[in-house]
C-alpha cells in the first residue's frame, strides 16, 4: 500500500513503480496488464459524447484512493443471504457464499483479485480481452486500476438456474473500480447481477467510479445479465459492459441506471457467431440534475443474428439523458433481425430527454427497425384516474409506475425485477 | 345511510370562452334513474364532466352540491370520495396498471388509511361483480383499458361503479358502442345498484337502453338547456319522432325551457 493517496497526476511520474507498490501482492502478469491499461487509459482519447461535455470535468486531479478503512452501510449486508452471493466492499470481500447444488465444485464464484491468484489459467486468457474491443478510456482505467470484481465461471453444460447476485459497495474512497468478469461455456447458462451501491446517496466527496463488465457466452449457452446502479450523486459514473456471443449464444441484459449526478455508459454486444441473440433492456430514471448519456451497441457479425435494443427513461426536475442506440450490421451478418424502441416519460419540463438512434448497415438481407417517442404524462389519464377518487399526486405514480411495469414485468430474474421496482419506488416520491 | 341528493341549480360553463351550458336544474335523488337526450352539441357531455370536475370546463353561474356539500369547491378526487361516480364515453387506457390493482387503489383511497379493504373481500366483490357483468375473470389483470374493444371499455367503466359504489352515478353514453346483448346486461348492472342510498343520470342518444332502464325522469336537452321533462313516454315520443317535434317549442319557450320545469 501506498504511503500517501496516489492521483492520475501524480501517477504520470514513475507510473511503474507506483502500479507495482499499489498492487504488491498481485501476480506479475497482472502487474504488466494493468501498467499497459494505465498507458492506454493516459493516450486514449475521452469518450466523444456530443451532448455531454467531459473536457472540463478535470478527472486527473481527483485523487483515486485514500486510506480511510471501508465503509459499509448496513442495508445490503441485512438482506437475504442466498447461495451465490459476494459482496464487496471496496476492495474487501465482506460476504462470499458459494451457489449451492452438485454442480458447485466444477463452478467458480469467487472475487476477481482472488480468482486472478488462485485460477490464473482461466482468469488470465479472458480478462481484458473482451473489453478491449470496447476501446474505452474508462475501461482502460478500471483495468490499470481495479481493487476488486467478480469472477464467474461456468464449465461446459452447466446450467444453473439461482441467480449469483454481486454487491459492489462504493466505499469511502474517490475511485471506485469494480470489475466483472463472466465466462460461460458451450452449452451452460447462468444468471448474474451486478448491484452498484453507495452508503449514502446524497453526500460526500466527489468521486469517479469507473465499472466494468466483461462477458463471453459460448456456444448455445444463455446468460441472462441485471445491472443495477444506484450510486451517490456526487459521483461521475463511467460504465463499461461488453459481450462476445458465439454460434447461437443468447444474452439478456437488464440494466437499470438510477444513481450518479453523471453517467456515460457504453454497453456493446458482439454477435459473432451465427443464429446469436441479443435482448437489451435499459431502465432509467433521471431526476434533480442526474445527466445520463447511454450508448447501446448491437454489433451483427455472424450471420442470421437478432437484437432488440429497448430503452425506456422517466425524467423529473432538470434531469437529462441521452439514449443512443446503434445497430452496426457487418458485411456478412445476413438474415439478421434488429430492432430497437425507446420512449421516455417527462414528468418535469424542464428535464429533457434525446433518443439517438443510430443505424450502421453493410448487408442487404436484413431487417433493422427503429422507433422513439418522449412525452409528457397524459393530462386525461390523469383526470380519468383522480375520478375514480385517487389523488392527482397518486395517479401520476401510478401512471409511471404502469408506463415501467410492461417491462419491468418482463425481467425474469425476480430479484432484479423486485430491486428495479423498489428503486423506481424510491425515485418517484423523491 | 341517508338518501343521496345531487342539486344542480342553473348551472352556467363555458370552454375555451365560450358558454356550452346555458343555465341547467336538475335534482337526482336515491332510488331515482333519470336519463337526458338530446342531439349532438347540445351539452350532455359537458354537463357530466362538469360535475365531474374536468379542468376544461369553467363554471360561471350556479352550483352544485352532493348532499349538502359543494361539489364545485371540491378536486376531482374529492368529489369520486364524497360519492359521484362518472362512466365515461371515451375511457382512458393506462398502460401498465391493472384493472384490479387500480381498483383497489381506488377503494382504499375513498376508504382512507387504516381501513384498507383485505385482498379476499376485494376479489369476492370482484368476482361477484364480473360475474353480474358477464366478464371474464381474466380481464382484471389486464391493463386498464388498454387494446380493449368499445364495448369492453364500457363494461369496464360499469364494473368499476359497481366496485366503487358511489352514491350518485353519472353514465355518458354507456350504450354507445354496444351491441344489444351488451347494452341489456349493462342496464342490468345499474338497476341492480338502484337502491335508496344511490341514484343515476343516464345520458344517451338511444332509446334502446331506456327500455331496459325504464327511468322514472327523462330530460332533453338542447343547446345547452334543459327544454323538455317528463317520464319515461317521452322518451318512447322522442324515438318515433326525433328532435324535431321540441323545435318550434324550445325556439318559442326558451325561458320557461331553461327553467326545467316543462
Amino acid at each position: 500500500m501506498t504511503t500517501s493517496p496516489p492521483s492520475l497526476e501524480s501517477l504520470q511520474q514513475n507510473d511503474r513503480d507506483r502500479v507495482r507498490e499499489h498492487f504488491s501482492e498481485d501476480p506479475d502478469w497482472l502487474i504488466e496488464q494493468r501498467i499497459n491499461a494505465f498507458f492506454e487509459y493516459l493516450h486514449t482519447p475521452i469518450l466523444a459524447r456530443k451532448r455531454t461535455p467531459l473536457n472540463h470535468r478535470q478527472f486527473e486531479n481527483l485523487p483515486l484512493f485514500t486510506q480511510q478503512p471501508p465503509e459499509l452501510g448496513g442495508s445490503w449486508l441485512s438482506a437475504e443471504m442466498s447461495d451465490g452471493l459476494l459482496v464487496l466492499a471496496g476492495s474487501e470481500v465482506a460476504v462470499l457464499r458459494p451457489p449451492a447444488g452438485r454442480t458447485a465444485e466444477r463452478v467458480i464464484f469467487t472475487d476477481l483479485r482472488t480468482a486472478a491468484m488462485t485460477h490464473f489459467e482461466v482468469v488470465k486468457p479472458y480478462l481484458a480481452r473482451v473489453a478491449r474491443a470496447a476501446n474505452s478510456k474508462f475501461d482502460a482505467l478500471n483495468r490499470a486500476w481495479w481493487q476488486n470484481g467478480v469472477f464467474l465461471f461456468i464449465p461446459r453444460g452447466v446450467q444453473i438456474a439461482e441467480p449469483f447476485t454481486v454487491v459492489h459497495h462504493q466505499v469511502a474512497s474517490p475511485g471506485f473500480f469494480p470489475r466483472s468478469l463472466i465466462v460461460l461455456e458451450d452449452d451452460s447458462e447462468a444468471t448474474v447481477i451486478d448491484l452498484y451501491v453507495s452508503p449514502s446517496l446524497k453526500s460526500g466527496p466527489r468521486s469517479l467510479a469507473a465499472i466494468s463488465v466483461e462477458a463471453v457466452v459460448g456456444a448455445n449457452a444463455s446468460l441472462h445479465y441485471g445491472s443495477i446502479e444506484q450510486l451517490a450523486l456526487n459521483t461521475d459514473a463511467f460504465a463499461t459492459r461488453t459481450a462476445d456471443l458465439e454460434t447461437h449464444a443468447r444474452m439478456d441484459w437488464n440494466v437499470g441506471s438510477f444513481g450518479s449526478g453523471l453517467e456515460v455508459s457504453q454497453q456493446t454486444t458482439y454477435l459473432n457467431g451465427t443464429g446469436s441473440e441479443n435482448n437489451s433492456l435499459t431502465v432509467f430514471f433521471g431526476s434533480r440534475s442526474q445527466h445520463h448519456d447511454l450508448e447501446v451497441t448491437s454489433v451483427h457479425q455472424g450471420a442470421h443474428t437478432r437484437s432488440n435494443i429497448i430503452g425506456k427513461g422517466v425524467m423529473k426536475g432538470r434531469s437529462r439523458s441521452i439514449f443512443t442506440g446503434v445497430t452496426d450490421i457487418k458485411q456478412g451478418a445476413r438474415g439478421s433481425d434488429a430492432r430497437q424502441k425507446e420512449q421516455t416519460l417527462m414528468l418535469s419540463d424542464q428535464a429533457r430527454a434525446d433518443a439517438i438512434p443510430s443505424l450502421l448497415i453493410e448487408e442487404n438481407d436484413v431487417f433493422a427497425a427503429h422507433a422513439a417517442s418522449a412525452g409528457p404524462v397524459d393530462a386525461n389519464a390523469i383526470y380519468y384516474l383522480t375520478s375514480r377518487g385517487v389523488a392527482p399526486e397518486e395517479a401520476e405514480q401510478l401512471i409511471v409506475e404502469g408506463f415501467l411495469a410492461p417491462v419491468i414485468d418482463a425481467i425474469a430474474l425476480t430479484e432484479v425485477r423486485q430491486r428495479v421496482w423498489s428503486a423506481v419506488r424510491e425515485k418517484v416520491r423523491e | 345511510m341517508a338518501m343521496p341528493v345531487l342539486a344542480i341549480s342553473d348551472l352556467h360553463v363555458t370552454v375555451d370562452g365560450k358558454e356550452i351550458l346555458k343555465g341547467v336544474t336538475l335534482t337526482i335523488r336515491g332510488n331515482e334513474i333519470h336519463a337526458i337526450m338530446g342531439p349532438n352539441g347540445a351539452g350532455k357531455t359537458s354537463l357530466a364532466q362538469t360535475l365531474m370536475g374536468h379542468p376544461g370546463y369553467t363554471v360561471t353561474q350556479g352550483s352544485v352540491t352532493l348532499d349538502g356539500v359543494d361539489l364545485l369547491a371540491l378536486r376531482t378526487h374529492q368529489r369520486a370520495q364524497a360519492g359521484l361516480f362518472l362512466a365515461m364515453q371515451y375511457p382512458s387506457e393506462i398502460s401498465g396498471v391493472t384493472t384490479a390493482n387500480f381498483l383497489r387503489t381506488a377503494i382504499n383511497a375513498r376508504r382512507g388509511d387504516g381501513s384498507a379493504i383485505s385482498l379476499k373481500d376485494f376479489r369476492d366483490r370482484l368476482d361477484h361483480a364480473m360475474d353480474l357483468l358477464s366478464m371474464d375473470h381474466k380481464f382484471a389483470n389486464r391493463y386498464l383499458n388498454e387494446g380493449f374493444s368499445g364495448g369492453e371499455k364500457k363494461r369496464n367503466e360499469i364494473l368499476q361503479m359497481l366496485m366503487l359504489a358511489p352514491r350518485i352515478a353519472v353514465l355518458d353514453e354507456i350504450d354507445s358502442g354496444l351491441d344489444i346483448d351488451a347494452v341489456r346486461i349493462v342496464a342490468q348492472g345499474l338497476t341492480s345498484m338502484v337502491n335508496d342510498s344511490f341514484g343515476a343520470l343516464v345520458i344517451t342518444h338511444y332509446q334502446r337502453i331506456l327500455t331496459y332502464l325504464k327511468p322514472g325522469f327523462v330530460h332533453i336537452m338542447v343547446d345547452g338547456r334543459i327544454v323538455k321533462s317528463g317520464d319515461y313516454h317521452l322518451a318512447e315520443t322522442l324515438d318515433a319522432q326525433g328532435y324535431d317535434f321540441l323545435r318550434p317549442q324550445s325556439e318559442h319557450e326558451p325561458e320557461q325551457a331553461a327553467a326545467g320545469r316543462l
